[in-house]
């Protein structure tokens, strides 16, 4: 319990940092309209995504640096100055949402059944993480033992935290988004503790799926939001590597926040590009997602015709991604860095081998087969397509540019997995078969997201 | 009937089924683990391996590979590495060898993948019998 609550306390202190930036980059009066609009727990949600991004990219900086321990003073600095801002300015606009009991019985009923399965979900997330608190295969090997040796090496010099043996076998250019949160965590308490990876992805669902409720509330209602809520939960697969640690239950939260905010604030341009460019920080397939979300984020402003300072301002909120991500990876010794041992192995032999396409669409085939879903874990599949046929039945009116935007990422998405798979360094199929169905998690949130959204009641 | 009553209806139902399905898998999940008595993992990969090879002096140091196992290279070297076990034990060898009350630590690398019932089912008896015939240091490891 101790961890616990050190590490909830540690998770809220970026808040301050997160609220300079939104405060800053909006402006007062547009941070007083969107209290007004969504709530205090939502501005205080974004600052919170905001802030870790932020947080997580400054540890690994002061850890290049070898001053990691610089980072809380940063951080409470900011909170401090945050806090004084609010006293002087915000406190009388941070008000409680005001609770009324005017919709039918049904629609309580149903958060009701939300929230316990909420705790039924928890209960059962933590019987799996206190039985393997180190998480399991890959996160085992790559994530969690690369964090624990940045810690472990958190005087050495930044390009030789792994272990001279797993820096040949382990991924060495993976992302460190996460390694950042943990290592924060551990810094500040002085001591390696592997629970605190579990609280930090415990925290982080649990703030996106916040934000997934507050947007869906303020568009379709309090049902709606409900019923995302309860589909996520009831996303087998998606609790199953939730508990292994695995970093892609984390990218798909972050993912959806950004779709959220894509639907609640999608004037704010430095956020956006903030909160979709982490991505690349958490999995190697973030890069390819932001690159098409950042396409299609261009493309909605050029549609709507915004202002050109809107493409800087994203690219400006990105700036700290991408410059990481570049800084990281060029500094990965090349034999050891995925994409460029990857792209030796002949590219155009891979693209033109019928072989290869062909074990790719089998699998892809497989995945669609409604028999496969029923008889396998993938029900919930069946689950998934039994909600989007429901809502495509109950939109009354669709917006311009939301169903193109879904069936998009879609099609995108298989698009990329596709092409990963091609061009995958690993022999293909037990590639296939270890990363596949994950592959998906990052995208099923957000499509209930896009489900759920302005329904017109 | 009112829409948004009936689509309530079925999406909670269908839930609430799906809540209900994934206990299967955690009951699947304690049954493995069980045995997953783990020292320190972080231990074990990192400052003290050679501590625990220290306390093997004298004893025997299985690994254990499965033989349905498609092991990953860097595991497989890792664990060699980490452990230097004097003795490679293949899978199907487990009943002949004498390791009763040994001390030992015992590897097994498992190829199907307890957590997604698309791989094969793992296989728990060659556990059982190993630990029960066994007193001393045991890790477990359910690394694919």
């Amino acid at each position: 319990m101790i961890t616990f609550f050190t590490t909830l306390l540690l998770s809220v202190v970026p808040i301050g940092m997160g609220g300079l930036l939104l405060t800053y980059t909006i402006g007062k009066n547009t941070y007083i309209e969107i209290i007004k609009n969504y709530g205090v727990f939502f501005v205080m949600l974004i600052q919170w995504f905001a802030g870790s991004i932020i947080s997580s990219f400054l540890f690994f900086w002061l850890y290049v640096l070898q001053i990691s321990t610089v980072l809380m003073a940063i951080e409470g600095g900011a909170l401090a100055v945050y806090l004084y801002f609010v006293g002087k300015f915000y406190i009388r606009y941070f008000t409680l949402p005001k609770v009324t009991f005017k919709q039918p019985i049904y629609i309580y009923l149903t958060l009701a059944l939300t929230i316990a399965a909420v705790f039924v979900k928890i209960i059962l997330w933590y019987s799996q993480v206190a039985y393997t608190p180190y998480g399991y295969s890959d996160s085992l090997n790559f994530w969690n033992l690369r964090a624990l040796n940045i810690f472990y090496n958190n005087t050495g010099h930044w390009k030789y935290p792994f272990h001279t043996f797993t820096s040949h076998y382990g991924h060495i250019d993976y992302p460190l988004f996460f390694a950042g949160l943990y290592n924060r965590v551990w810094v500040y308490m002085g001591y390696y503790n592997p629970m605190v990876m579990a609280w930090v992805h415990f925290f982080t669902l649990f703030m996106g799926l916040a934000v997934l409720f507050l947007t869906i509330k303020k568009t379709s209602g309090i049902l709606y939001a409900s019923l995302s809520v309860l589909v996520i939960i009831s996303l087998q697969e998606y609790f199953r590597w939730l508990g292994n640690l695995y970093m892609d239950p984390m990218l798909a939260v972050f993912l959806w926040v950004g779709t959220a905010l894509f639907f609640a604030i999608p004037q704010y341009s430095a956020i956006m590009g903030l909160i979709w460019s982490s991505i690349v920080w958490i999995k190697s397939e973030g890069m390819v997602y932001y690159a098409v979300i950042s396409i299609g984020y261009f493309t909605y402003l050029f549609i709507n015709k915004y202002n050109t300072k809107h493409y800087f301002l994203y690219l400006l909120g990105s700036g700290l991604a991408i410059v990481t991500l570049l800084f990281f990876k060029l500094s990965v010794p090349k034999d050891l860095n995925d994409f460029v041992s990857n792209g030796e192995t002949g590219l155009l032999s891979k693209l033109f081998s019928v072989e290869r396409h062909a074990t790719v669409w089998d699998f892809i085939t497989n995945f669609f087969n409604i028999q496969s879903w029923y008889f396998d874990s993938y029900f919930n599949n069946l689950l998934f397509l039994l909600f989007i046929l429901i809502l495509f039945y109950q939109r009354k009116k669709i917006t311009a540019l939301e169903y193109p935007y879904a069936i998009a990422m879609v099609l995108i998405n298989i698009a990329c997995i596709y092409i990963m798979f091609v061009f995958t360094a690993l022999d293909i199929r037990s590639h296939m078969e270890v990363a596949f169905d994950r592959l998906f998690i990052h995208h099923l949130p957000s499509l209930v997201l896009l489900g759920m959204i302005n329904i017109k009641n | 009937m009112n829409r948004n009553l009936a689509i309530s209806i079925l999406i909670a139902a269908v839930c609430t089924i799906e809540i209900l399905n994934s206990f299967k898998f955690y009951k699947e999940y304690y049954q493995f683990t069980f045995l997953y008595k783990v020292g320190d993992m972080a231990t074990f990969y990192h400052s003290a391996c050679e501590d625990i090879k220290n306390k093997l002096t004298g004893h025997d140091t299985l690994l254990y590979v499965s033989e349905n196992g498609v092991i990953e290279p860097y595991t497989y070297e890792f664990m060699k590495f980490a452990i230097a076990p004097n003795i490679l034990l293949p899978y199907t060898e487990y009943e002949t060898y004498p390791i009763q009350n040994k001390k030992l630590i015992a590897l097994y690398m498992i190829s199907g993948n307890i957590n997604n019932s698309n791989n094969q089912k793992v296989d728990l008896k060659p556990f059982k019998t190993l630990f029960k015939h066994t007193n001393g240091i045991h890790i477990l490891a359910n690394i694919k």
